[in-house]
């Protein structure tokens, strides 16, 4: 009897350091393939809608002209807001999210634009300091103009991101 | 002299006569050689042990002191050493991209080891003590190193015999023991699910440090697996290197190859008559059977929890490649699922498990040790 209860107790750690061993077997391999086989993206940044259009103009409302309104004058109908025309619910279809509906970034987004923005800015350096001419680019101490200026660049190429490249 | 104490004069017939044991194991010999050529069960393996039976029930000396068997026994299976070398070539003729592409597998893999627990806690209702059921319960690992390994260490000599015998001839037999498993415990539907197989490229860094890291990981946890998995993992090295194509190749070939030849009649010598006829060897046998059937259904329960996981697209038959058998329950899975649905192909996902049950076997191997002994 004792025999068998050292048998169940022994199964039971056994399986135990088995399944405990096979799971960091799992996370080790996962941990491999996305160190080493995959290239790692950085989920699209949300980026607020100012910096998407551009850094330095503050966002506004979108304007939609439309016509005056009887006892409005012309002008004051573009200068006015107004919210965009109504459109019937049976044809609007599924919502979608537009760029002014990103939610602010959390503070790992911003960190990850952080690092992105300094590790641009030291490649940059690293190109610029190779570079045989006279450099072409006056504003390249500004960090801002370099972040922007990379940021556009690789919006128009695709979503940016961080990690080995192959 | 290596041929031992040989009397020639000696009347081998009557011997035979007056000795029916001696007749049973010369018969039980020319049967495991028959099986492997005419059926092709595990011949590699099967042949050089129905020789090493028929020698050392023909001619004792050899297996006597001094006898070249002797020496073999000795040399290889009394220091582990022949189970470990065919770790090292087994290791370099492992392909473990298919575990590194589907990591989840692994988890199957663990799930079959039940196999061998369970058949722990048999053995000791069986009457067996605890170090000869921890020997007999690793036949369900369904690795023939890791079971003669473990036997050599764990368990007296009169079962190492039963013990791989035992183990290969259930390995031969997975075509036969696990598809009707698979089919009570799964529903058609289950069966069915299509699995699309898309090639996932393992970076060549990952391939080269996934040895090094497991065999660290298993000198943190298991300690006692760590000649197993350390050598499993030096020959997988040498493979996935690439610039040691030579070592491979040796490993590969001509290593396992030698050792795989004198393993099997080392295996064999030891079956004599006074040892392997006795009741204990069919218990072996029964709990051996008992081991590779718990182990299939302990693989394919956990598939099924794995599909119910992932919300039915993981097709829980590939629980059952589990079982070690390196790629035999791969190939297995493949058909049960193909009878159920001709366009699935499950053979790639299959490996991922199994090679995962070969390491789920060193593991729990390195846990009998360290416990029992």
């Amino acid at each position: 009897m004792d025999e068998l209860q050292e048998a169940l107790n022994l199964a039971g750690r056994g399986m135990g350091v088995v399944f405990l061993a096979l799971t960091l077997l799992l996370l080790l391999m996962l941990g491999l393939r996305r160190l080493l086989s995959e290239r790692q993206f950085v989920p699209p940044l949300a980026v607020p809608a100012a910096v998407a259009s551009d850094e330095m103009t503050p966002a506004r409302p979108t304007v939609h002209p439309r016509s005056a309104a009887p006892g409005e004058t012309r002008g004051e109908a573009a200068a006015g807001v107004s919210a965009p025309p109504a459109v019937p619910a049976e044809v609007q279809g599924p919502a979608t999210t537009s760029v002014s509906a990103t939610p602010a970034p959390t503070d790992d987004e911003l960190e990850q634009v952080a690092v992105l923005a300094a590790a641009m800015a030291m490649a940059m350096d690293a190109e610029l300091e190779a570079w045989p001419g006279p450099l072409p680019l006056p504003a390249r101490a500004s960090a801002v103009w370099r972040y922007q200026g990379r940021l556009d660049l690789m919006q128009g190429q695709g979503r940016p991101r961080l990690g080995w490249r192959r | 002299m290596l041929t031992g104490e040989i009397d020639l004069t000696n009347d081998l017939l009557g011997q035979i006569a007056g000795s029916w044991d001696t007749g049973i194991m010369l018969l039980l010999g020319f049967g495991l050689i028959y099986l492997a050529i005419s059926k092709g069960f595990e011949p590699l393996l099967l042949i050089p042990i129905g020789i090493g039976v028929v020698l050392a029930n023909l001619f004792s000396g050899l297996v006597d002191e001094g006898g070249i068997l002797y020496l073999f026994k000795e040399v290889g299976l009394n220091t582990q050493l022949f189970p470990l070398l065919m770790f090292l070539g087994l290791g370099a003729l492992t392909d473990f991209s298919g575990l590194l592409q589907r990591p989840f597998t692994a988890l199957m893999g663990a799930a079959a080891q039940v196999g061998i627990f369970g058949a722990l806690i048999g053995a000791i209702m069986l009457g067996f003590e605890l170090s000869e059921a921890g020997a007999i319960a690793i036949i369900g690992g369904a690795d023939g190193p890791t079971a003669i390994y473990v036997s050599t260490r764990l368990a007296p000599e009169q079962l190492w015999g039963p013990v791989a015998v035992s183990a290969y001839s259930y390995m031969a037999m997975v075509p036969l023991i696990q598809p009707p498993i698979m089919r009570l415990l799964t529903t058609e539907r289950e069966r069915r699910i299509k699995m699309d197989y898309a090639v996932q490229p393992v970076s060549r860094r990952a391939r080269i440090l996934f040895p090094l890291l497991t065999t660290a990981l298993t000198a943190l946890l298991a300690p006692q697996a760590v000649p197993l998995i350390g050598l499993l993992m030096f020959g997988n090295l040498l493979r996935e290197s690439g610039v040691v194509e030579r070592l491979a190749s040796s490993a590969q070939n001509e290593l396992i190859n030698v050792v795989t030849i004198l393993l099997g009649l080392t295996v064999g010598s030891t079956m004599t008559g006074e040892t392997f006829l006795d009741l204990a060897t069919l218990k072996v046998f029964a709990l051996g059977l008992f081991a590779f059937a718990l182990a299939t259904a302990g693989g394919v329960l956990f598939g099924k929890v794995m599909c119910m996981v992932s919300r039915g697209t993981i097709n829980p038959l590939l629980g059952a490649a589990g079982v070690s058998a390196v790629p035999m329950s791969a190939r297995v899975v493949h058909r049960v699922a193909q009878e159920a649905n001709p366009e699935n192909f499950l053979v790639m996902h299959a490996m991922g498990p199994n090679v995962a049950g070969v390491l789920g076997s060193a593991m729990a191997a390195g846990v009998l040790l360290g416990l029992i002994s």
